[in-house]
């Protein structure tokens, strides 16, 4: 414990605790605030604080590494076995940048305290493993090509690494949780493999230092290096997982549901503040549909419907509620035939696409359509535009007809 | 190595000894070839924002790795010799950034006008400006050899949330790194930034 404490007094991460705070808090808060409001998405958000963390330890730890190596004190430090002193400093360093992240996680989770539910803690550990895993890629790098410019060229390396290679879902490296909308959550299998590619690439950095020093003469010693740093690139790119995705559908709970427009309007119990909104937009849609077509029995937000398709999305604002909502309720009225003339499925598809057009410029008491980029034909839009003009009775008996072309039988 | 053949003293040759003169060189011309390879193509870099992502090009990026060769190339070997010399250091540094810094001015020029990318050369240079000055801003307060942190925090936002719009028409003040290159705020803030970042980085060097 005395070491680790040296060790903290003394690491080079204390220097640049500040300016990356600083990085890391502007990752999370110069973003748009719909990650704000809900534990699930505040709590995901919080995984771009660990994005400079990461980049920036890659270079501190390549910088310290090196410039030991450089200086020859390893030698100095013979007293204690050199694998116990590299874990000793890593875990100092880990303990700085840790707290700097736990520090900017704690803020962002200040912007959703009063909301349903609590943090979802896997999202910390996820940010944590990455900063560990970096500080020990860096140690690595430090070791083997020891300059003046390696923590800078480990920096800038660590940051096309993170951003262009390990950017993808399907890395264990992932260095963000990329998409974080309330009806997927980090997957265990992604999160396991994740913390024994961090464990692995520990180990590595604590025994390759050895290894440097030996010289590979001594086969004990050096073997551990080589194993572990040859286990920790095995797992990178062969572990089983590999095809799994970083994020996973949520296993539906139990919603919190209220009435609104004739049916029932659930959603996730962690949005349970913003089910007024959700009720209030689906009165709306039975307002604007009244007469040509009757609600659903239940209306479900995004990933609570069966199979985890479809339902509306509270995340993008008022407009795309009431447009998810509109979908939600021609859905349930749509047909869908196998085998039907290509000239039979387009009018069943501009009828839809009329309807749910008029409809959504009623509810949003708007003559203007909604300007959404469609492909094809768009000649539709027009005659929609023209209706909209027509007394309210025409524009009813208008609308039933593009509903009854809609869900026509096969 | 620090005389010359008559065996007098050389400050130039010692100069360039203790602060590793040739390995510096070696450094920025590694980063010419790099933006010579790279030059104006443009990369997508992920925006984690959840907006459009806007491509970058080297001579958006590549300058930030030449700022910190330049600050870099003042770490100094002999320090103690150094501070008691009879020139004062402030000077000594102030001759030795004017000279990394057209270095890294020539190669930046040339290695765009290899790449026939001539047309990127301001946005280059700018960047260059700005990034020599962060960079001289974090040797000043963390070391010479931390010089390059601060240009890193800072370019983690700008090209991982930043939303600069097509050709950075619509660049925010801290995204002034990926603005257009006749962005007149981007010119003022990465001047400004090289003459806080070198006049603080003077100023401690005589402390």
């Amino acid at each position: 414990m005395t070491g680790f404490l040296i060790e903290f007094r003394r690491s080079p991460m204390r220097w640049a605790a500040l300016p990356l705070f600083a990085a890391s808090v502007a990752m999370v808060f110069f973003v748009g605030g719909s990650w704000q409001g809900s534990w699930p998405e505040t709590s995901a958000a919080t995984t771009r604080a660990a994005v400079p963390l990461m980049i920036a330890g890659v270079g501190l730890a390549a910088q310290q590494a090196s410039r030991l190596r450089r200086s020859g004190s390893d030698l100095l430090l013979a007293a204690r076995p050199l694998p116990q002193v590299e874990l000793t400093r890593l875990a100092a360093d880990a303990a700085w940048l840790s707290l700097v992240y736990l520090l900017c996680t704690v803020a962002a989770w200040a912007t959703a305290v009063g909301a349903p539910g609590g943090p979802w803690l896997e999202y910390p550990v996820f940010g944590l493993s990455g900063i560990v895993f970096a500080l020990a890629l860096g140690h690595v790098l430090g070791r083997l090509a020891p300059t003046r410019f390696t923590g800078a060229v480990a920096a800038i390396g660590g940051f096309l690494l993170f951003s262009l290679v390990f950017s993808t879902n399907f890395s264990p490296l992932a260095y963000t949780a990329f998409y974080h909308a309330i009806d997927v959550r980090l997957s265990s299998v992604h999160l396991t493999w994740r913390l024994v590619v961090m464990a692995l690439a520990l180990a590595a950095a604590c025994t390759v230092g050895r290894l440097l020093e030996t010289g590979g003469r001594r086969v004990a010693t050096s073997g551990t290096g080589a194993f572990f740093s040859a286990a920790t690139l095995i797992a990178v790119a062969a572990m089983p997982g590999s095809g799994s995705l970083l994020l996973a559908d949520r296993e539906a709970e139990e919603p919190v549901c209220a009435p609104g427009g004739g049916s029932s309007v659930c959603v996730w119990p962690e949005h349970a503040d913003r089910l007024p909104e959700a009720v209030e937009a689906a009165g709306k849609v039975a307002r604007a549909a009244e007469g040509v077509l009757p609600p659903p029995a239940r209306y479900s937000e995004h990933g609570l419907g069966d199979g985890g398709t479809g339902g509306f999305t509270l995340d993008h604002g008022s407009r795309d509620l009431l447009h998810t909502l509109l979908l939600e309720l021609t859905d349930a009225h749509k047909t869908w035939c196998e085998d039907e003339s290509e000239k039979d499925l387009q009018n069943r598809v501009n009828a839809g696409l009329r309807l749910e057009a008029w409809l959504e410029a009623r509810a949003t008491r708007s003559a203007e359509l909604p300007s959404y980029d469609y492909a094809g034909d768009v000649s539709w839009q027009q005659e929609v535009r023209d209706v909209l003009t027509l007394p309210e009775p025409r524009q009813v008996e208008t609308a039933t007809t593009w509903a009854e072309e809609m869900r026509a039988p096969c | 190595m620090l005389t010359r053949e008559d065996g007098a003293f050389s400050p130039l040759r010692s100069h360039l000894w203790s602060h590793h003169g040739v390995r510096s060189i070696l450094f920025m011309a590694g980063c010419a070839v790099a933006l010579t390879w790279w030059g104006g193509q443009a990369v997508l870099f992920p925006n984690l924002s959840g907006e459009e992502a806007i491509p970058a090009t080297g001579a958006a990026f590549v300058p930030l790795l030449l700022g910190v060769g330049v600050l870099m190339s003042t770490i100094d070997d002999m320090a103690d010799f150094s501070h008691t010399a009879a020139l004062p250091r402030r000077r000594v540094l102030s001759l030795h950034l004017a000279v990394a810094f057209g270095c890294a001015t020539t190669l930046t020029c040339l290695a765009l006008f290899l790449s026939r990318d001539a047309a990127a050369v301001p946005l280059a240079l700018r960047n260059l400006l700005g990034f020599t000055g962060l960079s001289a801003l974090s040797a000043a307060l963390l070391g010479p050899r931390l010089a390059w942190l601060f240009p890193v925090a800072h370019t983690v936002p700008t090209f991982l949330i930043g939303s600069p719009g097509e050709r950075g028409a619509d660049a925010r003040w801290w995204e002034w790194p990926r603005a257009a290159a006749e962005n007149g705020t981007a010119w003022a803030l990465a001047v400004l930034l090289l003459v806080a970042g070198t006049g603080a980085f003077l100023w401690r060097a005589e402390r």
